[in-house]
């Protein structure tokens, strides 16, 4: 039964169903991945990240309330362990990005139409990763995640005013970053 | 809302993004209508959300489920208790076996030594020699 709402499942696992989280971390685990990954830029360490992730879920499972918001939950676990391994690393700025994931497919290879190739597209993920912490999270959240105003501030902890703010300077640093490289080139 | 008078850039962002309450996406709509400045705006906006979206998306490598279904998480959650375990063990084996084996050794630690220092000392006199040769050269 992989129709089960997430609420349903974490409600099914409480009660002892070991299925049910399987079918959640089958369900998540990529795009939690897929989020670290943006937020670290190394798959290597989002991999031992997205695990660690689903280890606070099952720890947390007993404290979580069925109220819809199981994606913003989820992803407030995944972006605690991001922020605490940015802390450790101390990295501020500039993360480098893997071949691995440069080599992975494009999500909508329509979008590629307006681009010279992997070199501008290199170019957006590492003005992507030189944002700051909290600007890339919300950017990541939103646009490779579709997450609505509401639910990144319920994940990030904070108001809809703060994300429009963290958004409207993400995506500004982002085109002048862009702007400055492609003069640089 | 009139030409000169635009819209905040996380007010035309939020618009952009569709998160403005009705009343205040209809004004923006009209504001954007008659304003090339903030209609070239959202054209770059929708351009910049375009780069990202061609960004390629990560592939997990592998599922992580079988590390961390519940059964593994209580495997690691031992670990712990099994390495102190083995800690103390091998203390109160080191305590119980050292005795013995010094002991044992005690007999030949002498003739040892002995051979040691000898090796040691030939060999340093013979550098000595071969130091003093090459000054005298």
């Amino acid at each position: 039964m992989t129709d089960r709402t997430d609420d349903r499942l974490m409600t099914d696992y409480v009660g002892g169903d070991e299925n049910a989280l399987r079918i959640i971390v089958e369900r998540w685990e990529r795009p939690v991945f897929a989020f670290l990954v943006r937020m670290l830029g190394s798959p290597e360490e989002a991999e031992d990240l997205c695990q660690d992730s689903f280890m606070k879920l099952i720890k947390a499972a007993d404290r979580y309330r069925p109220e819809g918001k199981f994606q913003s939950w989820l992803f407030r676990i995944a972006g605690n362990q991001a922020r605490s391994r940015l802390r450790r690393r101390k990295i501020l700025r500039w993360l480098p990005l893997t071949d691995d994931y440069d080599n992975a497919p494009a999500r909508d290879p329509d979008a590629l139409t307006d681009l010279t190739g992997k070199e501008e597209r290199d170019l957006v993920q590492e003005a992507v990763a030189r944002l700051p912490e909290r600007q890339r999270q919300a950017l990541v959240l939103k646009q490779y995640h579709d997450l609505s105003y509401q639910e990144i501030a319920d994940t990030m902890g904070t108001t809809v005013a703060s994300v429009q703010m963290l958004l409207h300077r993400g995506m500004s640093a982002l085109r002048k970053d862009l702007a400055a490289r492609r003069d640089e080139g | 809302m009139n030409e000169t008078r635009h819209p905040a850039g996380h007010v035309l962002q939020a618009y952009h993004d569709g998160e403005l309450p009705a009343n205040e996406d209809a004004a923006v709509a009209a504001h954007c209508e008659d304003c090339p400045t903030c209609r070239t705006e959202l054209e770059e906006l929708a351009a910049m959300t375009g780069l990202l979206a061609a960004s390629p998306t990560p592939e997990l490598p592998r599922t992580v489920w079988h590390r961390v279904r519940p059964g593994r998480a209580k495997e690691s959650r031992l670990r712990p208790a099994f390495g102190l375990a083995a800690c103390a063990a091998g203390i109160i084996l080191g305590f119980l076996v050292g005795p013995i084996r010094i002991a044992a050794e005690e007999s030949s630690a002498e003739s040892s030594w002995s051979e040691s220092v000898t090796v040691w000392s030939g060999q340093a006199s013979t550098s000595l020699l071969a130091v003093y040769q090459t000054g005298q050269e």
